[in-house]
């Protein structure tokens, strides 16, 4: 797994590329944290690179969810692929993930 | 010259003394001293403390505790203030209480022309001044200079051929029996572990249903495969009276030991809780917000659970799905698949959810498939995963077979499927077929 941390305009983007499962979550986790304290209010993650999400991978997410909401600090996922939405929708967890098809949508609605 | 002419003539010598690093004691600075008995002038100059003396010397003494403490650049940077005020060079000799063979070289090889041990007695250095003084006088510092370059050579040899070796080899055979050690120890708790999965391995067997309910007009079957010696996900089923049947199917999210420990404590819940079952809805919640004060400090778990009552007295299912893999209904006169969705969120995750549930009428012959997302995330080292089309296709295309034959065909088709990629995740299926 690829993550790269950008800026566009004041927001904080993370793209991840590759699989997010039980082997890669804890760089993730690692990783998002890491910004979660660098004082940000918002962390979009880039899923335009993400191929596979499993069971772990998902938990991974939940968890990194929680964890940010003791930080105020809100989670938003830009861009996943129709696999990922399904397994959204499957788990019901569509209704706690804040998801976009793009970042300009993202930041449209957070107008 | 002898030692004992040396005495007699008393001839006036100076030296000049240079100590280094430890050897640097009071007085500092540069200090004279004079030797009667030997006929000595000693000048003791502290190369940090001041500056070049200017005066004639005849030889220059180097001391102090270790060879090793020399600094070569540094001395020769502070003789050449002296050598300068010579038209020949000052003799420049060593004298440390401890000396390595490789340092002595080292310093031969540049401006030293001796390197010994420190004399202990009066006399033995009455006898290396004369000594000196003899070579100087015959200008044959170079020939001194090579024999002892030629004694410190052999003696480093001999260290580096004989001790050397013989360190090298204690060296290997204790890394040889740390290693043993270590190999030992790993084994040792290598083979505990694994004794403990083969014991854990067992139990979870015997959690799993050894034998699936008979239950009249219908026809069950089911299987659960972990990835490794044991595993999260699960099925499990009882009779609730004479006319319904409760069963479960789940997955717990992430592998191995932690993953089985929770689906342990989560088929016992599930157990107590479908004996008096009135419908599938309140288990889930139940088991929901049981659980979730559980998980709350365990990182990425959440389980999925698919959680059902078979009812034979009118042939329905009713059922409650928390986010689990959708199983399907093959309905066998239209040949189509009903996927079950109704139900709610993920268990573990938040304890206030609301869990919805619905029935749907079985007919003859209809058939439900259950599975956790192993048997559909199957995949290659290509990253080809099994898919759920491909599990339809099969269901569809052997429906008119038991479901034994259904689960076999389908566990063969992801074996073939797999090749010899590793299984990454457990994998379960649950399979029922309306009889009559």
């Amino acid at each position: 797994m690829e993550l790269t941390q950008s800026k566009t305009g004041s927001v904080t983007v993370l793209s991840i590329k590759g699989k997010i499962n039980i082997e890669t979550s804890p760089d993730l986790k690692r990783e998002v944290l890491r910004i979660a304290d660098s004082g940000v209010q918002k962390i979009y993650l880039d899923f335009s690179g993400v191929d596979f999400v499993n069971s772990s991978g998902l938990g991974s997410l939940i968890n990194l969810l929680k964890e940010l909401r003791k930080k105020d600090v809100a989670m938003v996922i830009i861009n996943p692929s129709n696999f990922i939405k399904s397994l959204f929708t499957l788990t019901h967890l569509d209704e706690i993930f804040e998801t976009y098809d793009s970042i300009e949508d993202a930041l449209k609605t957070a107008e | 010259m002898t030692n004992n002419n040396f005495y007699e003539n008393k001839s006036k010598i100076s030296v000049l003394q240079i100590p280094v690093a430890e050897d640097r004691d009071e007085p500092k600075g540069f200090v004279y001293t004079h030797n009667d008995q030997m006929g000595i002038d000693l000048y003791r100059w502290d190369i940090r403390e001041s500056s070049c003396p200017a005066r004639h010397f005849d030889l220059i003494f180097v001391t102090g505790k270790n060879a090793d403490e020399v600094d070569l650049s540094g001395l020769k940077k502070a003789l050449n203030g002296v050598q300068s005020q010579h038209n020949g060079l000052i003799p420049v000799v060593g004298m440390f209480r401890r000396i390595d063979s490789g340092k002595a070289v080292t310093l031969l090889k540049d401006i030293f022309c001796d390197v010994r041990k420190m004399p202990r007695t009066a006399e033995k250095m009455a006898k290396y001044i004369t000594l000196w003084l003899n070579y100087v006088n015959r200008n044959m510092l170079g020939k001194l200079k090579r024999r002892q370059l030629k004694h410190w050579k052999e003696k480093n040899t001999l260290k580096e051929s004989w001790l050397n070796k013989e360190i090298f080899n204690m060296q290997a055979q204790l890394f040889r029996i740390q290693h043993s050690i270590d190999s030992m120890e790993m084994w040792q708790r290598g083979r505990r572990l694994d004794r403990e999965l083969k014991i854990a391995h067992s139990i979870q067997s015997i959690l799993l249903p050894a034998k699936l309910p008979s239950f009249a007009g219908f026809d069950f079957d089911a299987v659960c495969l972990p990835a490794r010696e044991v595993g999260g996900d699960f099925y499990d089923c009882c009779c609730i009276d004479e006319n319904r049947l409760g069963f479960v199917i789940g997955d717990v999210a992430t592998r191995g030991i932690p993953a089985a420990l929770l689906m342990a404590g989560i088929r016992g819940m599930w157990r107590s809780l479908m004996l008096n079952a009135v419908n599938t809805c309140d288990i889930v919640s139940q088991i929901n917000s049981l659980i979730c004060d559980d998980l709350q400090n365990m990182w990425g778990m959440y389980i999925t659970l698919f959680c059902g009552i078979v009812d034979r007295s009118d042939g329905t299912l009713m059922y409650t799905n928390a986010g689990h893999c959708y199983p399907v209904v093959y309905r066998k006169k239209t040949g189509c698949l009903e996927e079950l969705k109704i139900g709610g969120q993920v268990v573990g995750i938040h304890p206030d959810i609301t869990y919805e549930q619905a029935t749907v009428q079985m007919n003859k012959k209809d058939m439900v498939i259950a599975y956790t997302d192993g048997i559909t995330e199957s995949h290659t080292g290509r990253s080809e995963l099994f898919g759920k089309e491909k599990l339809y296709e099969i269901i569809k295309k052997n429906s008119r077979h038991s479901v034994k034959y259904i689960r076999e065909i389908i566990c063969r088709e992801i074996d073939d499927f797999m090749g010899i990629s590793e299984h990454h995740d457990d994998k379960a299926l649950f399979l029922f077929k309306k009889l009559k």
